[in-house]
């Protein structure tokens, strides 16, 4: 599991998540997903087009950091999720609580939106 | 039938997600992904409940079989730890909003969703879960 960082010409940090985000993958990645996706009040992208499993210790993962996102006033985007990722976000009820965007552009519009 | 026997602990999740890759290797891939996503959540399961504390869980075993059908594939998940029934648990209640998301509870949900037929048995000292899915089930 990777995790690449890269912050947007519109201020926008990108979260680029790679391989399984199954429970060893969750810990991988863990420490530094939380600190760019919730230690200060952002525009969060999260990059899903490279996973190919999500866990529910992982939706935990994403879940959690966007509601600290949300607490600090900053706000959170899935884009780019496999169609059997994507079902597992709509059918756990996470696609219901940030938004999924099918492509970066979408997601930085969205975050962007006022 | 493919078989394979650890012992209940996060180092071996990946181990088992392998094995079942390696013997499902020939099904449709959404097939794969439903089994794969059921077997983590189980497992994970297990782990948590199993022996009551970390170091007590890692000493359950754990036996996975798969059996190939015609029409069917299905995972048997038996441990030796506590008795548990995952089946009982009330159905996962969504969150409405995300600053009342609680974080867990989805594994179980998972399970009941992602398997098209589940079934748990006490055995003696074993629990056992019995997971189905159809060939040409549901995508």
């Amino acid at each position: 599991m990777q995790l690449q960082v890269t912050t947007l010409d519109e201020g926008v940090t990108a979260l680029e998540l790679s391989g399984r985000l199954d429970l060893a993958g969750s810990r991988q990645i863990e420490l530094s997903y939380t600190v760019h996706a919730a230690n200060q009040p952002a525009r969060v992208l999260v990059d899903l087009s490279a996973v190919d499993f999500v866990a529910s210790i992982g939706i935990r993962l994403l879940l959690s950091g966007a509601k600290a996102q949300m607490q600090r006033g900053g706000r959170t985007v899935i884009c780019g999720a496999q169609p059997a990722v994507r079902d597992v976000l709509e059918t756990t009820g996470i696609a219901a609580l940030i938004p999924l965007c099918d492509s970066r552009a979408a997601a930085v519009e969205a975050l962007l939106a006022p | 039938m493919p078989r394979l026997d650890l012992n209940a602990s996060d180092a071996a999740l990946g181990p088992a997600a392998e094995w079942l890759h390696g013997a499902l290797a020939t099904l449709p891939p959404p097939l794969l992904f439903r089994a794969d996503l059921c077997l983590a959540e189980a497992l994970a399961n297990i782990v948590d409940h199993a022996g009551g504390s970390a170091s007590a869980a890692a000493a359950v075993p754990v036996r996975l079989e798969l059996t190939l059908g015609d029409a069917h594939v299905e995972l048997s998940i038996r441990d030796r730890g506590v008795a548990f029934d995952p089946l009982a648990a009330g159905p996962a209640e969504r969150p409405e909003r995300l600053e009342d998301a609680a974080i867990g509870g989805l594994g179980l949900m998972m399970i009941r969703q992602y398997s098209d037929a589940s079934r748990y048995r006490r055995d003696g000292d074993w629990n056992e879960l019995t997971l189905r899915w159809q060939r040409s089930g549901p995508p």
